[in-house]
């Protein structure tokens, strides 16, 4: 357990409007440790402290808002997803696209960016689809649709798709358009050739600093890739190995079959915890997976169930019936995808100089009767009390 | 040598009583659904029936006793509405009242198995969505290995489906679903008395004697479907979409019983203010007291768990009570199984299900199903559930 410092107020003094105290809440403050009645101090969007909740009598940095006893956890982190990216999230005329940037597509007055928000998800890795065998550059943004540049960072990952997603209901190229239907590759062998023709020419060209393959060959941007196949995962770290990449990957539901090989290598797996739907190629699933991985040394974070931008709190829940603890489960989807976007400086967990990202609940968060009630975003409240719409 | 001999005492046991004849549940919390709950009581169920519920029961000598320490007991859970456990639920055809689902039901559906993992005891089959005069449902329990052993009401009600296909406007669909209600009247009377199976079923619906099950994929069709069954003497009952909330008042009026969209959590757009605002499908009609039922969804994570849908009501206001109501008794009485289903009383059939936990609790798990008095799962010789899911420490 961490320590919990006292908070120390009384000396702070600043403009009412940009200071703020959410007090009488209990707090998960997203690395395990929890507050029965806390307080969090907020200044100009960041916090400043969180803590034990203080006697508010002599306080006179701002506005005291209490919460009545409410449940505050980190705002959530969703760590894969096409959240926002209007318009088509593949590039369908090139298999081969390190250097698109999913930003270019970014909406974020988009509907689904909406949902997500108001479903507590703050902050998002945005990236392309699994259509390409390299689809271009992933970012992380905030949700938030209003206020400055929802930008968190730019060049968080590059990323691939392996297995039949890239080449299933691909034919021989023919006829002049191109289209997703009419080019390479269209096996799975064929997917992991373009892969490494595009590294291995990648290398051999002459250095430059707009190029994104060569900056993941320096190991200066890690490669995401799309995989639930254990085959598929098998592939992508003998290609990662042969040119010495930094992998992580997503999707990854037979990942409990390699364990040890993840384990030792730490390589991090952003989980889909769920069953394919039957149209896809059957997979070994098991309900398991998150504990195996997270409690076997495999970095684990967990991803809502399906594309929708609800169920990041369903993931929570289930992850915990499935016998992962509410803090294991509840850290799998702030601070561990964070790290893992190497974003934790900024957001993750409720501490000092953090994010003021956080989300306002009725009940602990791994409970299915428990309610979003208020999502703050930067210091403003983008659902509840007085949102500023 | 002691351990043998219990295992020996137990197979004679079994071979005595193969049936099970007297079960009794003891010292379990008990949420009868139809009244207050209980409190270290034990429930006794004798040839399939509950014979006595409540504290201090004495436990008959021959009863096999299942010990309900620490765990809860709550009626089977009832699924009002479902097109899942069938081969393909929607007929090309947009008129086939003549088909039922007793004929598409597969029993070794992976399904109908994960139904009791979920402690779901009975459940209405019915052909899907898709298909304006869709055919016959069936209440069925998921137990068996034909459909006929399975079955509680063969052919229970009738699907209507408001919903136009695509390309087909909503004036067509209501003009040909008229017409083939008016069609078939016409032929009754004028064939009367001459025996037509194919006729049979569309009989019985335009005399009431079989409910309508009328799918309104939007608020605007329940006025719709108000008026067929007037203009047609067809008793209904609503399958709502997820906006369905929004004609509460109207459903109320009629005193209609309703199954509620399995998105019970959806948005909608507020064009004024260009903002996503989350909508909820079950509150309006409890507060217009209308009888409803959840449904749960074939495809979304958790959402295909009665359980979950109950939970994510009382996340969005409802009751425990409202909530649990609409899993167990409110779908018997919609099916017309309400004085043998849904509640924990005295002669009422032995659907029970007892949990590690609170119903609404996502921890808890089901632990022992009993259907018509019989124990047909239990967790800890659940192996297929055990292979999947071993918790490393």
């Amino acid at each position: 357990m961490i320590a919990v410092a006292l908070l120390v107020l009384l000396a702070q003094a600043a403009p009412a409007d940009e200071e703020f105290l959410l007090t009488n809440a209990r707090i998960y403050t997203g690395t395990g440790a929890v507050i029965e009645k806390g307080a969090i101090q907020i200044r100009n969007g960041r916090i400043v402290t969180v803590g034990e909740a203080p006697e508010t009598s002599g306080y006179h940095g701002g506005r005291i808002i209490s919460l009545d006893g409410k449940t505050v956890i980190p705002g959530l982190v969703l760590g894969a997803s096409a959240l926002g990216v209007v318009g088509n999230a593949n590039e369908d005329g090139e298999e081969i696209a390190p250097d698109f940037r999913v930003l270019d597509s970014y909406d974020r007055s988009s509907v689904d960016v909406s949902r997500a928000r108001q479903n507590g998800i703050t902050t998002a890795l945005i990236e392309p689809g699994n259509r390409g065998v390299i689809g271009g550059i992933g970012t992380v943004v905030k949700t938030s649709d209003r206020g400055g540049s929802p930008l968190v960072f730019e060049m968080a990952l590059l990323k691939a798709a392996m297995g039949l997603a890239p080449a299933a209901g691909n034919s021989a190229p023919r006829g002049t358009s191109a289209s997703f239907f009419t080019r390479r590759p269209t096996t799975r062998m064929g997917v992991a050739w373009e892969f490494k023709k595009a590294f291995a020419d990648a290398g051999r060209r002459e250095k430059s600093e707009t190029s994104t393959l060569q900056k993941a060959l320096a190991r200066r941007v890690p490669l995401r890739v799309s995989a639930s196949r254990v085959t598929d995962l098998d592939t992508a770290i003998q290609l990662a190995d042969e040119f010495h990449l930094t992998l992580t990957f997503e999707e990854a539901q037979e990942a409990y079959k390699r364990v040890d090989v993840l384990a030792g290598r730490k390589i991090p797996i952003f989980l889909r915890p769920v069953a394919p739907p039957p149209s896809q190629e059957p997979q070994e699933y098991r309900l398991d997976t998150f504990t195996t991985l997270a409690r076997g040394g495999v970095p684990t974070a967990l991803l809502p169930a399906t594309d929708k931008p609800d169920g990041l709190l369903a993931a929570i829940s289930f992850a915990v019936r499935h016998g992962a603890t509410p803090e294991e489960a509840l850290r799998a989807v702030t601070l561990t995808p964070a790290e893992l976007l190497d974003v934790a400086d900024r957001v993750g967990s409720l501490a000092p100089k953090k994010d003021a990202d956080l989300v306002v609940l009725s009940g602990p968060p791994h409970e299915i009767t428990t309610r979003v009630e208020k999502v703050m975003i930067d210091g403003r409240w983008i659902l509840g009390e007085r949102a500023e719409r | 040598m002691k351990s043998l001999w219990i295992a020996l005492t137990a197979l004679l046991a079994v071979g005595a009583a193969p049936e099970d004849a007297v079960v009794a549940i003891k010292n379990a919390r008990v949420i009868p659904v139809n009244g207050p709950e209980l409190e270290s009581a034990t429930i006794i169920v004798r040839n399939g029936k509950i014979d006595a519920v409540g504290k201090d029961l004495e436990i008959p000598w021959d009863a096999r006793v299942i010990d309900g320490t620490k765990k809860v007991v709550i009626p089977g859970l009832v699924e009002a509405h479902t097109s899942r456990g069938t081969d393909r639920p929607n007929e090309r055809l947009s008129s086939v009242p003549f088909v039922s689902t007793f004929d598409s039901i597969n029993p070794v559906d992976q399904y109908f198995e994960e139904c009791l993992r979920q402690g779901i005891t009975t459940l209405c089959v019915m052909p899907g969505n898709d298909t304006m005069i869709g055919g016959q449902g069936c209440v069925v329990r998921p137990t068996g290995v034909t459909t006929e052993s399975m079955m509680v009401v063969k052919n229970v009600g009738m699907k209507l489906s408001l919903r136009p296909k695509a390309g087909v406007s909503r004036m067509a669909h209501m003009a040909a679903l008229r017409k083939e209600l008016s069609d078939a009247a016409e032929s009754i009377k004028e064939k009367k008395g001459e025996p037509d199976p194919r006729r049979e079923s569309m009989s019985k619906l335009l005399k009431g004697l079989m409910p309508a099950f009328v799918y309104c994929p939007t608020a605007s069709d329940v006025h719709r479907a108000i008026e067929l069954s007037e203009s047609h003497g067809l008793k209904i009952k609503l399958v709502l979409g997820r906006d369905g909330w929004k004609a509460a008042a109207e459903i109320a009026k009629k005193n209609l019983e309703v199954i509620l969209d399995p998105d019970l959590e959806y948005w909608e757009t507020d064009e004024s203010r260009h903002e996503e605002v989350r909508r909820f499908g079950a509150l309006a009609p409890a507060k217009a007291g209308v009888k409803f039922a959840l449904q749960t969804d074939g495809q979304a994570y958790g959402s295909s768990y009665l359980w979950y849908q109950a939970a994510v009501a009382v996340r969005n206001g409802l009751t425990r009570a409202e909530a649990l109501r609409a899993i167990t008794l409110a779908p018997a009485e919609i099916l017309g199984l309400g004085s043998r289903l849904g509640s924990i009383e005295k002669g009422k059939d032995g659907n029970l299900v007892v949990l590690t936990g609170d119903p609404l609790d996502s921890q808890s798990w089901v632990e022992t199903v009993l259907i018509d008095g019989k124990v047909v799962y239990e967790r800890s010789k659940d192996e297929k559930l055990k292979r999947i899911l071993e918790v490393k420490k």
